[in-house]
């Protein structure tokens, strides 16, 4: 009985996660949010969030996205590859801001 | 149960979504017919076929899902196989069908090439559990190729096989398959990769990722993709440290790989499905985390058939209960 009980209450919050988790995946800006507000400090999600924000045109959200994924890439742990990487997307995408 | 929790997953993913991330380049190469004997040849020519009679992106995913569930439903076969009831064995697939960390395998629609090199190796498993037939190899390789044509992954195969031929089979047929399955592999990491540097996609990195950074990336990875399977809220919760790799990472990573294996060797004799579905989970993660670059250490993806370890050897646990 106990063990039924357990599995029944496993599969409800498996349901539960799985749907928070399948609405995130539902368009690019609800993963982009997702991953952003998940990893809050990683440079990739925040590149992430600012491309997504161009691509619905909301180009203050783009804006702050960018400085924030510099100040993140600017953090002593990230790794030199990802600094790198994180620093030519925000130069990127800056330069494609100021055209719009 | 296995009706139950595919008619669940139905409703769970085929809800209104469109394409996210890396999907738009998939779309982009599937608008010429792509090179189909090739690994991830399957999964390129099904996203051909589908663009080509121009099918909307719910179509794209509903493939995914039946895919999916189809996988569930072989899994189900091989809980059977292994000793479970047909309800136990329903239980750990509804686990299997329902669980967070499949999501990005399956709502993601450029992840199909996985799910197809997971139904292949399930097909090869669920073959090689028995009862052996004249047929039996030769639906086994075809099973495997099917996966590989999925992706390049389904290779983990040519060790699960092996493991399900020792669980079930005398010894004779699993000393056989498992010679021929090392053969394949040494032949293959030869030619297809041109050595280990190849195989585990290091020389992209070579110039920016030292090998203690490498070893603390996938360490990160065996501890966080087991934690969210184990703990699957973990993988909606915010995590500011994600990324912040501690110099215990890898020790942490060793001692949970050792704890999977030492469990699996102690339950061989007494808990035969519990060390199945431990070594299974163990055979199938360790390749990935070799071969994962650093941009991609987390993906939920990695898990995918290492789960199904995971739940044979719930199974087991339930079956004692």
């Amino acid at each position: 009985m106990i063990t039924r009980v357990a599995l029944c209450a496993l599969c409800v919050w498996y349901i539960v996660t799985t749907f928070a988790l399948v609405r995130a995946w539902s368009s690019e800006w609800a993963l982009a949010v997702h991953v952003a507000e998940r990893a809050p400090e990683k440079p990739r999600a925040l590149v992430n969030l600012a491309r997504a924000a161009l691509l619905r045109g909301d180009l203050e959200v783009a804006s702050a996205a960018l400085d924030c994924a510099e100040r993140a890439a600017a953090r002593p742990w990230v790794p030199a590859w990802d600094r790198e990487d994180a620093r030519s997307a925000v130069a990127a995408n800056r330069r494609l801001l100021s055209v719009l | 149960m296995v009706w139950v929790a595919a008619l669940i997953v139905v409703v769970l993913y085929l809800q209104p979504a469109t394409w996210v991330y890396e999907d738009l380049t998939w779309l982009q190469m599937a608008t010429a017919e792509p090179v189909f004997w090739a690994p991830r040849g399957l999964a390129r020519w099904s996203w051909w076929w589908q663009q080509v009679h121009g099918q909307p992106y719910l179509a794209f995913r509903a493939v995914s899902v039946a895919v999916f569930v189809t996988s569930g439903y072989v899994l189900w076969h091989l809980g059977r196989r292994l000793g479970l009831s047909a309800r136990v064995s329903g239980v750990i697939v509804a686990l299997w069908l329902l669980h967070p960390l499949q999501v990005e395998t399956v709502a993601y629609a450029a992840q199909r090439g996985e799910l197809i090199a997971g139904l292949g190796v399930l097909v090869a498993c669920r073959v090689a559990s028995g009862p052996i037939r004249w047929w039996s190899p030769v639906a086994i390789v075809a099973a495997l190729v099917f996966g590989w044509l999925g992706k390049e992954s389904a290779v983990v195969g040519l060790l699960l096989v092996p493991l399900i031929c020792w669980a079930c089979q005398g010894w004779r047929w699993a000393l056989g398959v498992t010679t021929v399955s090392a053969a394949i592999i040494a032949g293959g990491v030869a030619w297809q990769f041109g050595g280990l540097a190849g195989l585990v996609n290091v020389e992209i990195y070579a110039d920016r990722v030292t090998w203690w950074q490498w070893v603390q990336y996938q360490a990160a990875a065996v501890n966080l993709l087991l934690g969210w399977a184990i703990w699957p809220t973990m993988a909606i919760t915010p995590d500011p440290d994600i990324d912040r790799l501690s110099v215990l990472s890898p020790v942490a990573g060793l001692v949970s790989l050792a704890i999977l294996g030492a469990v699996a060797l102690w339950a061989w004799r007494a808990h035969r499905l519990i060390a199945v579905g431990l070594l299974w989970c163990l055979l199938a993660f360790v390749p990935r985390f070799v071969v994962q670059t650093p941009r991609s250490y987390l993906n939920a993806h990695q898990f995918y058939v290492p789960l199904m370890g995971l739940v044979l050897a719930a199974g087991g646990v339930i079956k004692h209960d």
